[in-house]
């Protein structure tokens, strides 16, 4: 089982983050790399990708705020 | 006129870059080139602080997770009936009027994460160029205007050009795209009523102001617009 976390240099204040779209559903398998979710920052898109392969576990939904570090899924 | 006045500030904007192109046909599919060429500069192909000037047919551009939003196709069809076809770009940000009298730069570089310093090289480039037309720009939020952002380009209260960004993170390297839509020529009103329509459809709510919403060819034609000033004073009054 593998964290997906929002990296804690992605922005450098603290302003609030969306995660703007899941690109799988909850429980698809994903290959390691993949890009897996967009998260928005302002105007800026940054791009997440799979830690690692498996299925995918949403722990936190599309247009929730999230913070630096959040844990926001697994692949299990 | 209006391809004039675009050909001297994509030269101006040229010319204070240090690796730049200029692809100045409109085109429908202009705005899809800097996925390609992001991904150019992650796989190294492209240097960082690579500079390129281009131009879209009549469109709305709208960020990835738009695309997937509810009724999206539908409101989608809708505006293209109206003469408004949407496109997705990779940066973010809302929608966005695109057609020939928009100037597009996007400035592509490799380095850490700070999005601040990104956004403020891509404004003082274009600052230093409209500087050079006697203009005296300034970065800011604008309130009532659409896509609004912190890193406007705005003139008098204004807004110019805007901007959004992408950012992508490969083997702990950042590559970033940042991105201006300069409006150097345009009926302000159509460009408005055709994304506050489209968004509406998806289901947002606007409230935009026309005021809020300048051209360069509305600055320039200001009889009192400011006298020529060096770019080095444009510059680093943008300093943020």
């Amino acid at each position: 089982m593998t964290d997906i976390a929002v990296p804690h240099d992605l922005w450098d204040d603290g302003r609030e983050a969306a995660i703007s779209v899941w690109l799988y559903a909850d429980g698809d398998p994903v290959e390691a790399g993949a890009v897996i979710a967009e998260i928005m920052v302002e105007k800026t898109s940054y791009e997440l990708v799979a830690p690692s392969t498996g299925r995918l576990a949403i722990l936190v939904a599309a247009d929730e705020a999230v913070a630096k570090g959040q844990v926001i899924g697994r692949v299990d | 006129m209006t391809e004039a006045l675009v050909a001297r500030v994509a030269r101006a904007i040229a010319a204070s870059s240090r690796l730049s192109s200029s692809d100045l046909v409109p085109r429908a599919e202009a705005v899809d080139r800097d996925r390609e060429l992001l991904d150019d500069l992650i796989s190294g192909a492209l240097p960082s602080g690579f500079v390129r000037l281009w131009r879209q047919q009549r469109c709305i551009v709208v960020p990835g997770h738009f695309a997937r939003r509810p009724g999206f196709e539908e409101a989608a069809r809708r505006s293209a009936d109206r003469g408004w076809p949407v496109r997705v770009r990779i940066s973010g940000g809302t929608a966005v009027a695109q057609h020939p009298g928009i100037l597009n730069i996007s400035l592509f570089r490799c380095g850490g994460p700070d999005m601040q310093q990104a956004y403020s090289t891509l404004v003082s480039l274009i600052a230093c160029a409209l500087g050079q037309f006697g203009l005296a720009v300034t970065a800011g939020p604008i309130v009532g205007a659409s896509c609004d952002g912190r890193f406007n380009l705005c003139w008098r209260g204004r807004k110019l050009a805007g901007t959004a960004a992408a950012l992508r993170i490969r083997g702990g390297r950042y590559f970033t795209l940042v991105h201006a839509s300069l409006a150097i020529e345009a009926d302000l009103a159509e460009d408005l009523a055709a994304v506050a329509a489209f968004e509406t459809e998806l289901g947002m709510e606007v409230a935009y102001r026309i005021d809020a919403h300048g051209s360069v060819r509305c600055a320039l034609d200001a009889a009192d617009h400011l006298p020529l000033r060096s770019a080095g004073r444009q510059a680093n009054a943008l300093r943020l």
